[in-house]
């Protein structure tokens, strides 16, 4: 096998996941090794195919093999990487290449450090598999994969119960996502299959691009494809199209924690930071942008589909940001920023904006993993998440708090670091919005966000770093973080300061784009460096920061006045919109006592009267019957007789 | 002229006095041979009837009744052979051969 062949980037995290699995729980040092070097590994194999990204070619690599034939059905497993992947493996494994590092220096000393990087090095193969999956089914089967290895490394201190149940609340909520995901893909390759045959495509079972054929081709949406009543209502396969965009979209809104699914990201915060940086920040969370990228071709058709995915986007992002002015935990407010900026993305997709998403999930990948990391220095520093407790901690971390704070300028979108091109570039798309989703929902609400997350960042970094500190026994003991947890984070610090430009230049954004991009999307311009983006990225930045600065800076302004003045809205906020309490509230009432019913239909009828009852009667029954043997033969003979004499007596 | 009816009469007969022999009797032995009884009665049918019903008038005899008394006959001495057996051991183990005494099997 050659060394550049996509296989390695699935065969390398997989192999190590199960080489320390099988081998290397009892030797920390040798499974951070393993794990570290198949993560470079493919880091490397995935980086010798850039240049040919870059010379411009669509398809640059494909190999299946055929997993499952059953009836006419051949479903396939293998690569399909085109410019779209190569974007997100470049960054899944460069940024999950630079937490590994760091994560041995977070982790050093821990009993379950080995199980650690078996479960990362899972998640790595997951993560890759949907990357560079060429199909649905496949896409599907990983998807479902980072979802266990999401769940394994939330409850990786599952001695602890809120680890334990922040594990199972994220499995769940996904699995509300996945079933409507799954449903949407059967439903897409139900209504293309034919289309596709007749096209002549010889493509395994939900082929991205023979899709994406079927669905471009001429007359499909306009016909019929089942009828109603007697021909009365006719369903073409337009309605088939949006039904299924729908409901892959609620995939997209489990992974990507999208109002109303996400209610699990802030609180699988109870895993490790360095999990928290790669899969619940930079990677796995981005996935569902992602899979928009890659199947926008379902909803392109419908301007309602994609109006849906950029108001459910908006929302997230306006929503999340109101959450995220009112918590204390400084890896819940970096949670909550992570949905609102996917927020952001999820809109940008919905827009049609493609290159712009997919900008910002880069950058967002760079600076979001170096906030989670730097809020993990700090937490490994004074052992609390509790920003109310911490202050001044600038003079302790002098390179972790700098690095914070260009990562959060870098997430305000101050010129030139790299959130302001990102971030710009999808307020540009909402300045002048398609008609479809030209409501005051996309059209406003993002540009109060960014005003929203200036503050809170600008509130989490005055309370974290500056002003005197509050709790002086933590502040004494605070010291800075090994080289290995240091040296990641300028990496990605470098990253977050340059990534901009660097994929700005000379139209990089345009190689990475789907091979199953649908034709027509409008060609975006991106931010340039003049006067009047500039102060407006500024004037944005400037009044967030400066609120915040007047309140937890200067203290100007009393925050328990504003607070106090704003009662029932500040209570709302804080409370999380009471979103969780509604699940809550239907979990308790609707669900449990619907589980009640079913519990007690189980026990009464079920096991009381059909398997319980059936025993009785036969044992019943076998009481009284058995009185006849009575051992007597002359008694037998005689029941003998009666039996005869009764048939012949029926017969004739 | 002798019909078909007074064989079946005879056999008939025969075949209730067996059963009475079986139903009455307490001796193990007796019993058999009361059943031997009805068995010989079934064989008398069997008989007649080939001989009136099967036989076309003129036509050479097919002789199916005979047979199926050929394999009742053989049925009858293998099923004694057992049954003798059978009694033998009852008297062995229960020093009886009275059926009631013989009541062990029942619930």
């Amino acid at each position: 096998m050659d060394l550049t062949s996509p296989w390695l980037i699935l065969l390398l995290p997989l192999a190590s996941a199960a080489l320390i699995t099988l081998f290397t729980l009892k030797s920390p040092r040798l499974s951070a090794g393993i794990s570290i070097a198949a993560v470079w590994g493919a880091f490397a194999v995935a980086a010798s195919h850039l240049p040919a990204v870059l010379a411009g070619h669509d398809v640059l690599l494909e190999g299946h093999f055929t997993w499952l034939a059953a009836g006419g059905h051949e479903f396939q497993y293998g690569y399909l990487v085109d410019g779209l992947s190569m974007i997100m493996l470049l960054v899944v494994t460069g940024v999950g290449g630079l937490i590994h590092v760091y994560a041995t220096g977070y982790l050093h000393g821990d009993p379950g450090f080995s199980r650690f990087f078996a479960c990362i090095s899972l998640f790595m193969f997951s993560m890759l598999g949907i990357v560079m999956a060429g199909n649905f089914f496949q896409i599907f089967i990983h998807w479902e994969l980072v979802g266990v290895s999401s769940y394994l490394l939330i409850g990786y201190y599952y001695r602890k119960d809120s680890a334990a149940a922040a594990s199972n609340k994220a499995f769940l909520t996904n699995r509300v996502g996945d079933f409507g995901f799954m449903l949407g893909i059967l439903l897409l390759y139900y209504a293309t299959r034919d289309v596709v045959g007749e096209l002549g495509l010889a493509a395994g079972a939900g082929d991205f691009r023979a899709m994406a054929a079927a669905v471009a081709s001429p007359g499909w949406l306009e016909q019929a494809a089942m009828s109603v009543g007697g021909g009365r209502w006719v369903v073409t396969n337009e309605h088939f199209l949006w039904v299924a965009g729908a409901l892959t979209f609620m995939g997209v809104m489990g992974k990507s924690a999208q109002f109303p699914l996400h209610v699990w990201l802030p609180d699988a915060m109870e895993g490790p930071t360095p999990v928290s940086a790669l899969i619940h920040a930079a990677t796995m969370v981005a996935a569902g942008v992602y899979l928009l990228g890659r199947i926008l071709f379902v909803y392109a058709p419908s301007e309602t589909a994609l109006s849906i995915v950029a108001h459910v986007g908006a929302f997230t992002a306006f929503f999340a940001a109101t959450i995220a002015t009112t918590q204390f935990d400084i890896k819940r407010i970096l949670a909550f920023s992570t949905l609102s900026q996917l927020g952001y993305m999820v809109m940008a997709m919905g827009l049609r904006g493609t290159d712009a998403a997919m900008f910002h999930l880069t950058t967002h990948a760079f600076f979001k993993a170096l906030l989670f990391l730097g809020a993990g220095a700090v937490i490994h520093a004074v052992h609390t998440n509790d920003i109310r407790e911490m202050g001044g901690l600038i003079r302790k971390l002098p390179a972790t708090g700098w690095m914070f704070v260009i990562a959060t300028l870098a997430l305000c979108g101050v010129p030139p670091l790299s959130g302001f091109w990102s971030k710009d570039g999808i307020l540009h798309l909402t300045a002048h919005p398609p008609e479809y989703a030209h409501t005051w929902l996309v059209t406003l609400l993002p540009t109060l966000t960014a005003v929203l997350t200036s503050y809170y960042m600008a509130r989490l970094v005055l309370l974290t770093f500056f002003g005197a500190p509050r709790d002086r026994h933590r502040f004494e003991h605070a010291h800075e973080s090994p080289p290995s947890m240091v040296l990641p984070m300028a990496a990605l610090c470098v990253l977050a300061v340059i990534g901009g430009p660097l994929l700005l230049g000379q139209d990089v954004l345009e190689h990475f784009r789907a091979v199953t991009r649908p034709a027509g999307l409008p060609e975006h311009e991106y931010v340039h460096l003049d006067r009047h983006t500039v102060l407006h990225a500024l004037m944005i930045f400037g009044t967030g920061a400066g609120l915040a600065l007047l309140a937890f800076g200067l203290r100007v302004i009393d925050p328990a006045r504003i607070k106090a003045a704003l009662g029932p809205v500040h209570r709302f906020i804080d409370n999380r919109w009471y979103v969780d309490d509604l699940y809550a509230w239907i979990v308790e009432n609707l669900q449990q006592n619907a589980a009640r019913l079913c519990d007690a239909f189980d026990r009464w009828v079920i096991i009381g009267a059909l398997v319980n009852g059936s025993a009785w009667t036969t044992r019943a029954a076998g009481a009284v019957v058995s009185r006849v043997q009575t051992g007597s033969v002359r008694a037998y003979v005689l029941l003998f007789l009666a039996g005869v004499a009764a048939l012949l007596a029926l017969h004739l | 002229m002798i019909t078909l009816q007074h064989w079946l009469v005879l056999s008939g007969l025969v075949f209730t006095l067996g059963l009475c022999g079986v139903m009455m009797r307490r001796n193990v032995i007796l019993v058999m041979m009361s059943i031997e009884i009805m068995l010989n009665a079934a064989n008398l049918a069997l008989v007649a009837f080939n001989k009136h019903l099967v036989a076309a008038p003129g036509a050479a005899v097919p002789p199916d009744g005979q047979v199926l008394v050929f394999f009742t006959i053989a049925v009858a001495a293998a099923e004694v052979a057992v049954a003798l057996v059978i009694a033998m051991l009852l008297f062995r183990r229960l020093d009886t051969v009275n059926v009631d005494d013989v009541a062990n099997l029942r619930w």
